[in-house]
């Protein structure tokens, strides 16, 4: 009976056994210790990234940090790994842990987000530095010329 | 395309040419007094020949030295302008100018470059104009462990300055080119970002209100490539370090305002606290490698005077600007470090020898890279000079002259030896090397706010003669150290570019003595040579004799920071920056004293990173942020991975790999005691 009214979830959910250790990996690296929350969370990455592969998992988040952070999504790599450090400082994994991938995030913890976010660099230019030319100063040509070429 | 003005040109060859005729004449009027004393009344021999062209190549630096600091010296009296180097327009107009302050680190103490950074940038931002400046740490360590602590401590330093603190971080997979390469990735990475970078390096401080100075510079002088504001030593306490930086307090003013004096727009670049246009910079001082192996090939080592070289070719000024103030480093704290420092220094400047004739250069770069090379060869010169002395006098003593030759003669030949003209050259010579010296005192004792904090009149002129008395048996010491990179360098030896040492430990006796029995053992054996010769020679010799024979004690009570604190305490060698710290040193000495006080936490950085959720993130936000990619997947980092696994002891290179690597970070959280 039990089993017809709540079906094993394994059965239904799109990620596996092997994606559920990584994502569980993944929200420990944000502080995440409550098993409820966990859950949760495991079910929204889930959603978002099935694969449980590691450039799922970072793209899913990196989309999520950008939009809270206020960040085109071409740095999404970047926002995830900034956000990453704004959220362990803000301890929202302890605080917050059930707004870390929702839909909308309320405000405290977007501030607090952007106010525990460090500097990044400004973007790469990846600009050419041409080498300089060393060649010693030519000879006169009086000069370079082999002396053989001269005395004969 | 030339941005130079040409305000300045004709003034400056005048100036050059003024000081050439003054060395030329006096280099030659004393060669021909030595030529009349060796020669006496029978001629030239080969050696007195050889010992004259030696003696030329020595004291034309001499010369030139004395005649620069004496035209320094009346600049700063006559406190004279740089004509051609417009100054900013007087106010405090928000700078509209980018300016990027650049530290290059390499395996530093963390805490203390980063104070230092941090009080640079509070010095900015409390001069008002923090808006215009980008900071970066610019690192190219090499130890794991230091490398993540880096990481930590710029996070640190982002957290302690507040949000939008515009502190960067970026560490290089590959240090290629050691600094100059370092530089070089940051321009390519960042450099159009900005229209002026400072380089600074990890020992560097700088006022705030200085930086701002040199921003305002460059602005009113579009032709400016570089402007180099000379830094003073200071923060050191032992009793090497402290003569030093008072011998650089006293006497530097003077050589500085001598060679701003003669260089004028074609100056030099001293490799940090120098503000450098980055467009300038990217379009034509990108370092080739040159060709063939180290030490003369390979990349080059003492980059900075190629690089202002390379500036004036392009058709930009380069300028030495004393009068900027506010400009700070640190000095080695011992003799042997500044003996090892120097040996690095000398395999650079002999490297210059294969780029000062190259193309386009303009002709007084050459003379930079002359200079520089001089500043060591001038060392075996000085070597030969005395080895062939004494060996003149040696051969005169065993064979000696017949007073009757072979002809009857009725009156013997006397040897004639004009004492009277040997005396004046030896005057002529002492004079040259301490009459810039005496200025550079009178100069302070004249600066009654700089006299006063240096201890008053009878402690400088006492300080002044210790001083003079402690270099002058220093000197021996250092002309064999030199002589033997001078010859170690020309052998293709090759010393490594490695971290200064920046704490002020002393030598113990075993490693002063290790280092200079050498130097003993000589002064014993020329001491001894010249007593047989002559004791009147003897006594000439002793001051050579008494610097090489006391070697090791010199190099090991003058490390010792208790004597150099013992001075303090009674106000001798005192520089002014000791009496009253600036603002900038004062600052970054509590920032430093605060982080030393806090606890360390996990000290290997792999560790640190796998285990702790913060470091990690850190770690790759520092990654993320230069978009350093993923290492390849090789044996060696296969091999790495399984010694993680198996716990086994990891190698520097393998920690590095591993903390490139996304598999190895990604499996956290592995638990400290792990």
């Amino acid at each position: 009976m039990d089993r017809l009214k709540f079906p094993n979830r394994s059965r239904t959910r799109p990620y596996s056994a092997e994606a559920e250790r990584k994502f569980r990996s993944f929200f420990r690296g944000f502080g995440i210790e409550d098993d409820a929350a966990m859950k949760e969370l495991i079910r929204r990455l889930g959603r978002l990234a099935p694969s449980g592969a590691a450039g799922d998992i970072d793209a899913a988040a990196g989309r999520w940090f950008a939009d809270v952070l206020g960040r085109p999504e071409s740095e999404a790599a970047r926002a995830l790994a900034a956000g990453r450090v704004a959220w362990l400082v803000a301890q929202a994994g302890r605080r917050w842990p059930l707004t870390l991938l929702s839909d909308t995030p309320p405000l405290a913890v977007t501030e607090a987000l952007r106010r525990g976010l460090p500097a990044l660099p400004p973007p790469l230019l990846g600009d050419p530095m041409p080498a300089a030319e060393l060649e010693r100063r030519r000879l006169p040509s009086f000069a370079a010329r082999p002396l053989r070429a001269r005395t004969a | 395309m030339e941005h130079r003005s040409s305000v300045y040109r004709g003034q400056a060859w005048l100036r050059r040419g003024a000081l050439a005729l003054l060395t030329f004449a006096t280099t030659g009027w004393a060669t021909a007094q030595l030529s009349t004393v060796l020669a006496g009344n029978h001629g030239l021999g080969t050696l007195e020949i050889l010992l004259l062209a030696l003696f030329v190549g020595c004291f034309l630096w001499i010369a030139f030295s004395f005649w620069a600091a004496i035209a320094g010296f009346v600049m700063l009296i006559v406190k004279a302008r740089q004509p051609g180097l417009r100054p900013p327009p007087p106010g405090d107009a928000r700078l509209a100018s980018r300016t990027a302050v650049v530290m290059a680190i390499y395996n530093e103490d963390t805490n203390r470059v980063f104070a230092n950074m941090q009080a640079i940038y509070e010095s900015v931002a409390a001069a008002g104009q923090g808006h215009a400046f980008d900071f970066y740490m610019l690192s190219d360590t090499t130890n794991p462990d230091i490398w993540v602590a880096e990481e930590l401590a710029w996070h640190a330093l982002s957290a302690r300055l507040g949000p939008g603190a515009r502190v960067f971080y970026r560490r290089r997979r590959y240090n290629t080119a050691k600094k100059s390469g370092n530089i070089a990735d940051f321009l390519k990475r960042w450099g159009r970002h900005y229209d002026y970078m400072v380089v600074l390096d990890a020992d560097s401080l700088m006022e705030g209100r200085t930086l701002v100075a040199m921003a305002r510079l460059m602005d009113a002088n579009p032709g400016a490539g570089l402007v180099q504001a000379p830094p003073v030593c200071i923060n050191r306490n032992t009793l090497f370090a402290r003569m030093l930086q008072f011998a650089g307090r006293i006497y530097g003013p003077v050589f500085a305002a001598g060679q701003a004096f003669w260089q004028m727009g074609e100056g030099n670049y001293w490799g940090h606290n120098a503000i450098i246009r980055t467009r300038a910079f990217m379009e034509h001082c990108g370092l080739p490698e040159l060709p063939g192996k180290p030490p003369f090939g390979g990349h080059i080592m003492s980059h900075d005077f190629v690089e202002a070289a390379l500036l004036v070719r392009g058709g930009w000024s380069v300028w030495l600007v004393p009068e900027l103030g506010g400009s700070y480093e640190e000095v080695p704290p011992t003799l042997l470090d500044y003996a090892k420092r120097d040996h690095r220094w000398c395999q650079g400047n002999l490297q210059h020898s294969r780029v000062m004739g190259a193309r386009g250069l303009n002709p007084v770069s050459r003379f930079h890279f002359l200079t520089g090379i001089m500043s060591y060869v001038s060392s075996p010169l000085w070597l030969l000079f005395l080895g062939l002395g004494l060996t003149i006098a040696a051969v005169n003593t065993l064979f000696p002259r017949a007073y009757f030759g072979v002809q009857k003669q009725l009156f013997p030949d006397w040897p004639i030896f004009d004492a009277a003209l040997a005396k004046s050259l030896f005057m002529l010579a002492l004079g040259f090397l301490l009459i810039p010296r005496l200025l550079g005192v009178l100069l302070v004792l004249l600066d009654r706010p700089v006299r006063q904090s240096s201890g008053g009149t009878a402690r400088i002129l006492f300080g002044s003669a210790i001083e003079l008395v402690y270099s002058t048996l220093l000197a021996p010491a250092m002309m064999l150290f030199q002589s033997k990179f001078v010859a170690k360098t020309l052998m293709g030896s090759t010393i490594g570019w490695g971290t200064q040492n920046r704490d002020d430990g002393g030598i113990p006796w075993p490693v002063a003595f290790k280092a200079h029995i050498g130097h003993m053992l000589l002064g014993v054996f020329v001491g001894l040579l010249a007593l047989a010769i002559d004791p009147n020679l003897f006594l000439w010799l002793s001051p050579l004799v008494a610097g090489l024979v006391l070697a090791v004690p010199i190099a090991q009570f003058s490390s010792r920071r208790d004597f150099g604190a013992w001075l303090r305490k009674r106000r001798l060698f005192l520089i002014p920056e000791e009496t009253a710290a600036p603002p900038v040193l004062t600052r970054a000495r509590e920032i430093f004293a605060d982080l030393e006080a806090r606890p360390r936490g996990e000290q290997d950085g792999l560790r640190r990173v796998l285990s702790d959720p913060f470091a990690n993130a850190v770690h790759k936000l520092a990654l993320a942020a230069t978009e350093e990619p993923a290492p390849d997947e090789t044996a060696e980092l296969f091999v790495a991975r399984r010694k993680l696994a198996n716990g086994q002891p990891l190698s520097p290179g393998e920690k590095a790999l591993l903390l490139y690597d996304r598999t190895t970070l990604d499996a956290r959280p592995i638990p400290a005691a792990a």
